[in-house]
């Protein structure tokens, strides 16, 4: 049969499978590589063989039935591995594995549990891999409770029933299997934090417990306490015997983790919708749109052009609403559902303004519905929780400290921060005695228990170093520590005290030297013992006792080093050593403190590596070197490691380490920076607060101070957050000021920035006389610029702004798009996903003559119907998509019922906006793209779409969302 | 790379139908594998077997060695088999062959995936602003395994760089020795490769993920790194947080490596990472299936229509009233040799 233009006959399904069955005529070509003799084998004892084993070696295989002839092994090979996989990473590296489809065929062919048996028994040494365990089990025939399996026992098992559905009967559903493995997942963290050194901590389990199945509490749970004291621990035993046994779907969000970011607190939402899906067993193209619409706003958001960005977006309360929405059209919404959010000190670590920010969100989870319940825990309670919280209570709290007893115990129960700095008195003696037993001394009695107590307070590791400290020396020298100010410390201080108090009993007077004053250094090594501490620290280093012996006796103290996994050298616990160093003047001369310094910036300075830089860059900056020095020892490799150093450092070098770090610091610290610094961190904090539409509080921050730099970034967020709250005269002036103090300054690009801010001012005032005169100046500094994305910029509002005022002058608008088109390169397309405003502008006028942009925009934008115009003009767009589909016989099923639903409804907007919201995934958006690529002829389309886009600058510029 | 089972088997025969014993054992031992050892007694197929599969499953591989080698010392027949599989075949109907456009790879039917077609040509022509990650999504089997074949074909015949794919299926690693596959698969050192501190390994893999980042600039030639399996239910949070750390670190450090994720269905919640390349891999319906059919046999001396072609298409489809992964895989095996009985000019 060919295409010869004569009518063909309908093919039949028989006749199909017989001519699939012929050989393949290019095979048989003798440029084909020539093919082992399988003549004579019969491989179905093989194959079956092989089918029962997860894994085997081919030259090891047995038949089964019956018994491997030597002569045969060299055809079986020929014949079998062609069918097979070989594993090549892994434990069974090297062994082979039988392709997934005849597997299935010679488990169908096996049939049933007694022969399936019978060929594992040809081969008795069977991997020991779990699939082949779950598969034994399996083939044994009894019930398999799976709650009892492993995390891979199910995993495994589930591979199995891959293999064996459909053949063998009474297999777990795959469903069941993947929600037993998402709860192993969930707890398997728990699971780990809850078996470290547990103290009862039953008050605050039992607060916990009335938190979350009390009255509805109005704010989120704070649990604080330094690090090491259980905080992580504690909400694990909460969740393994409060929730899972009542089957409580929660979220448990560690901060510290990569896919996780508190300055973007809607990836916290993600994360708490991907770990509800399967507990809660809500429907997964509800939850993929959610996601997508989450995603997309987020992709919406473009530093400098703040206004336009959050018009576009909806702000976190809409995207909870959705969570919410979610939840309650799967019936789900009367589940009580806890949200943990751990290491909250990551978040306070970037700065107030993320605190913040986060905090916003946080609350409006936890009051989205009457089921919420949101548990925090950090190391300290911040000040912004507090005041948020607790507005009465927070003078109180700034006056006493914020973790002060006395203030906490003004807040009611079960909201009240649990402090778990300390133990009650019960656990804390149970801790001591445990401690004590440890350190290999005898019980003390009741009231020695109370005394050393009363000494060292009923902070958990308090205790564990106050019983090393008996060890050293004994109930007396202890009491001899006592004093009110004491009492009045703070855990870590005295942690630190404690501490200096066990390091002066270290044994050896050079391990002694090493670990204090020694301790000025981070990173102690060999080698940092002999080139840097030696001298400084009066160090005598022999054959007989060298730097490694001094360095392996130090090791040996683990209360007070451990072990960087990192390089092998030894670190002291941070934030003690944080606290020893605030007092270590007292004790060491300042010179000694300063050859320690330098010899260390000398001795690294001569390395290379984050390791050398970043330790370099820390001892640089103790000596208070300056900006310029810093700044060029920098390298960005290493940021990590001098996250935690900031603390230990003077205003001005915390500053400059804030700024090298993206992380900002609070108004105390910034009041004492150079212009510059303040600057840098002004921006920062301001540009955060406007991308999420707090304009007051950017405006506080912008008006710390009200000089500016010649060059300051300041101008524009001030003049955007005026526009934020509607002050536009406002933002003219500060406009105009900047523009002027730019120019002048050269800043070329900052001040074309501002002036296409005036431009776009006026033009949504309704003033476009003033506006385009405006553009003018905005042209003719864009002459001297080298930014091709701003002189795009440029184009585009012309293009705009001529639209509007000269709509029938096609020739003038012909030009400037010509103008505009000719430099938009793919380069300068690709970068333009970066800026989504600019992109929006862009489709919005050029879409008509490039399918390119369309997609792009698409893609990077998803689907907006913010406003009903958008709404509906998006619509019509896909219409005549799916019409242009329909007549290229490539219709999608997605999209044509989607039209379906606008042509029904008259395009009624809450209908199309329905879709968006509970219909288009991810995928469904990217398509959409991709079919636009694919569309011929696409002019009607692009057209439609470029109205579409037409009306979302118009919401992104002016902010008519709809109610 | 990694050879298949027909690859190892159709080599093998290539060997003993070339060379003896002793050539083989000195060619083996020229790269430093000691054969009377290694594989002692059988027939010389069955020991070049081992020794391809040994190669094969080196770690880091050396398959790639193998087959360098064998196509600069081999005689002619060995060299061209060892070109071929250096360089898989591939068919595009394109006019000009471009690669991109690939629907045939090797025997392996690659069927419509216009917009993965469409997002690789940033790969393989990249500039200072494309992405170094691409990922493929998809909770059912459906596509994501042919995904590597075209990545490796890419890889080999637009951009010269080393695909090397890393299965992570029933392989239960922690995020340290999933680390350690991947440093070893782009054959670098694992000395002074971070121990863990927490047991079991869960998500504190900061200090493993920095260490590879300091790595990264010294790789001296370009790989294309596909972690495949993401979506395996044997594959724990801690290997997919693992595999996604990896990925962020080439984005970042932008060096020779490039990353795929396959199966990776986490949402991406990180706006850095918003513009990398995905892609949603789906099984295809019987009527890009007909096109494909339609595709192939235009470059055949027997054309065939559209609607002939849907018609095969269909009938095939209708053997399968569920699409199952078991379906889908046997499906797959039809619509590859329907492809090469057209691709031969042979029609029902």
């Amino acid at each position: 049969m060919s295409e010869s233009g004569e009518s063909q006959r309908t093919l039949t399904l028989e006749e199909l499978d017989r001519f699939l069955a012929l050989p393949n005529q290019a095979e048989a070509e003798p440029t084909e590589l020539p093919a082992g003799d399988t003549g004579m084998l019969n491989p179905t004892p093989w194959l079956d063989a092989a089918a029962v084993l997860a894994a085997f070696d081919p030259f090891l295989l047995q038949p089964a039935p019956g018994s491997s002839d030597r002569q045969e092994r060299e055809r079986l090979l020929d014949h079998l591995l062609p069918l097979c996989e070989q594993i090549i990473d892994g434990p069974q590296r090297g062994l082979w594995s039988l392709s997934f489809s005849e597997r299935r065929a010679a488990l169908k062919r096996l049939a049933t549990r007694e022969r399936m048996q019978s060929a594992l028994d040809a081969n008795p040494a069977r991997p020991n891999m779990p699939a082949q365990r779950m598969f034994e089990r399996v083939v044994d025939g009894e019930p398999i409770e799976l709650a009892r399996l492993s995390r891979d026992e199910l995993a495994g098992l589930s591979t199995v029933v891959d293999w064996t559905v459909g053949i063998l009967d009474n297999l777990p559903e795959k469903a069941v299997i993947r929600l037993a493995l998402a709860g192993v997942d969930l707890r398997a963290p728990m699971q780990r934090l809850a078996g470290q050194g547990f103290v009862n901590r039953q008050q605050e389990l039992e607060q916990l417990e009335q938190y979350v199945f009390g009255e509805k509490p109005q704010v989120p749970l704070f649990v604080f306490g330094p690090g090491g004291v259980g905080k992580s621990t504690i909400l694990a035993r909460f969740i393994l015997e409060h929730l899972e046994v009542r089957k409580v779907p929660f979220s448990y969000i560690d901060i510290d983790r990569p896919t996780v970011r508190p300055d973007h607190p809607l990836t916290l939402l993600l994360e708490i919708v991907v770990q509800l899906h399967l507990q809660m067993d809500l429907p997964t193209n509800a939850t993929e749109v959610l996601i997508n619409e989450t995603t997309y706003g987020m992709g919406r958001v473009e530093v400098g052009r703040g206004l336009e960005a959050y018009n576009a977006g909806y702000g976190l309360t809409y995207y909870i609403s959705l969570f919410k929405d979610l939840l309650h059209n799967a019936v789900k919404g009367n589940l009580t559902v806890v949200v943990f959010l751990d290491t909250f000190e990551e978040a306070q670590f970037l700065g107030p303004d993320v605190v913040g920010l986060l905090l916003d969100f946080l609350f409006h989870l936890n009051q989205a519905l009457p089921t919420f319940r949101v548990i925090l825990s950090g190391r300290a309670l911040p000040r912004e929780f507090m005041s948020k919280a607790f507005h009465n209570l927070s003078d109180m709290a700034s006056k006493w400290g914020l973790e002060h007893e006395l203030s906490l115990e003004r807040i009611p129960l079960p909201e009240r921060p649990i402090d778990l700095g300390v133990l009650d008195e019960g656990p804390a003696r149970e801790l001591l005695q445990n401690s004590l037993q440890v350190a290999g001394l005898a019980p003390l009695a009741e009231n020695e228990l109370d005394d050393v107590i009363g000494i060292v307070g009923r902070n958990p590791m308090c205790l564990k170093l106050a019983a090393r400290l008996l060890r050293d020396e004994g109930v007396e020298k202890l009491r001899a520590a006592r004093s009110d100010l004491l009492v009045k410390l703070k855990a870590e201080k005295i942690q630190a005290l404690l501490y200096g108090r066990i390091l002066h009993h270290v044994h050896g007077d050079d391990v002694r030297k090493v670990a204090y004053p020694g301790l000025i250094v981070r990173r102690i090594a060999p080698d940092v013992i002999r080139e840097v501490l030696a001298k400084p620290c009066g160090l005598t280093l022999t054959v007989e006792r060298s730097e490694y012996d001094i360095f392996e006796d130090l090791a040996k103290e683990a209360a007070l080093v451990e072990r960087d996994p990192l390089d092998g050298s030894l670190r002291h616990r941070a934030d003690v050593r944080r606290a020893m160093l605030e007092d270590l003047t007292d004790h060491v001369k300042a010179d000694v403190v300063q050859q320690i310094d330098r010899a260390a910036v000398a001795f690294y300075s001569k390395q290379s590596g984050a390791i050398p830089r970043a330790e370099e860059i820390y001892h640089r900056l103790r000596l208070r070197q300056k900006t310029k020095t810093l700044n060029n020892h920098w390298s960005p490799e290493t940021a990590e490691r001098l996250k935690g150093a900031g603390e230990e450092l003077p205003a001005q070098q915390r500053l400059w380490l804030a700024t090298k770090l993206g992380v900002t610091l609070d108004q105390t610290v910034r009041q004492t920076a150079s212009q510059e610094a303040w600057e840098d961190q002004v921006a920062r904090t301001a540009n955060r607060f406007l991308q999420a539409g707090a304009a007051d509080r950017a405006l506080t921050v912008l008006h710390e101070r009200t000089w500016r730099l010649p060059r300051s970034p300041l101008y524009s967020l001030e003049a955007e957050a005026y526009r934020f709250l509607g002050e536009l005269d406002e933002a003219i002036r500060v406009s105009q000021a900047g523009v002027e103090a730019l120019s002048k300054a050269g800043a070329i690009d900052m001040a074309l920035d501002l002036q296409l801010k005036m431009v776009i001012i006026e033009e949504t005032r309704g003033d476009l006389q003033v506006a385009e005169k405006l553009l003018a100046e905005a042209k003719a500094i864009a002459t001297h610029s080298h930014n091709e994305l701003l002189r795009l910029r440029v184009q585009i509002t012309a293009l705009r702004l001529q639209r509007q005022l000269r709509p029938d002058a096609r020739d003038e608008r012909m030009a400037l798009r010509r103008d505009a088109l000719a430099d938009l390169t793919d380069e300068i397309l690709h970068r333009l996903r970066f800026q989504p405003v600019l992109l929006r502008e862009v489709a919005a006028e050029l879409s008509n003559e490039d399918t390119r942009i369309v997609r792009t925009a698409i893609d990077t934008l998803g689907l907006e119907v913010v406003t009903d115009a958008q709404a509906q003009a998006l619509a019509r767009a896909l219409t005549t998509l799916n019409t242009l589909h329909a007549s290229a016989n490539m219709s999608d099923p997605v999209l044509s019922r989607a039209v379906e639903q606008f042509e029904q409804t008259n395009f009624d907007p809450g209908a199309i906006r329905n879709w968006v919201t509970t219909d288009l995934t991810t995928a469904n958006t990217r398509k959409l793209g991709q079919s636009l690529i694919m569309s011929v002829p696409q002019s009607e389309v692009n057209r439609d779409f470029q109205t579409y886009f037409r009306a979302g600058v118009e919401n992104a510029l002016r902010g008519q969302a709809t109610s | 790379m990694p050879l298949t089972g027909q690859q190892i088997t159709s080599l093998a025969q290539v060997f003993t139908d070339h060379w003896d014993l002793p050539k083989l054992i000195e060619f083996a031992n020229d790269l430093d594998f000691n054969l009377n050892n290694e594989a002692p007694v059988g027939s010389v197929k069955e020991r070049a077997i081992q020794f391809i599969s040994k190669m094969n499953s080196s770690l880091p591989p050396r398959d790639r060695e193998l087959l360098e080698e064998l196509s600069r010392r081999g005689n002619q027949a060995l060299q061209r088999v060892a070109r071929e599989m250096l360089a898989p075949t591939f068919y595009s109907p394109s006019p000009n062959n471009d690669p991109h456009h690939a629907i045939l790879l090797g025997k392996a039917a690659f069927v419509d995936r216009a917009n993965l077609r469409h997002i690789m040509t940033e790969f393989t022509q990249p500039t200072p602003f494309t992405t170094r990650i691409l990922i493929i999504r998809g909770e059912q089997p459906g596509g994501k395994s042919y995904s590597w074949e075209y990545l490796r074909h890419l890889a080999v015949s637009s951009v010269g760089a080393t695909p090397q794919r890393l299965r992570l299926e029933n392989k239960d690693y922690t995020p340290r020795q999933l680390l350690e596959q991947v440093v070893l698969l782009l054959g670098l050192d694992t000395s002074g490769m971070p121990q863990m501190t927490d047991d079991p390994q869960l998500a504190r893999i900061d200090p493993l993920i920095n260490w590879f980042k300091g790595k990264l600039p010294t790789l001296k030639q370009a790989y294309w790194l596909v972690i495949d399996d993401l979506n395996a239910e044997s594959v724990t949070p801690a290997m997919r947080e693992t595999a996604y750390a990896i990925a962020y670190s080439a984005e970042e450090i932008k060096s020779n490596l490039w990353v795929a994720l396959l199966g990776y269905n986490t949402p991406i919640t990180d706006p850095e990472l918003r513009f990398i390349a995905r892609e949603d891999a789906q099984f295809p319906d019987a009527k890009l299936v007909a096109q494909h059919f339609e595709c192939i046999a235009r470059g055949s001396p027997m054309p065939l229509t559209l609607k002939r072609a849907q018609e095969i298409a269909n009938l095939l489809f209708s053997k399968f009233p569920t699409i199952d992964k078991g379906s889908m895989i046997e499906l797959t095996l039809l619509i590859e040799k329907m492809g090469e009985m057209l691709r031969a000019g042979q029609q029902p």
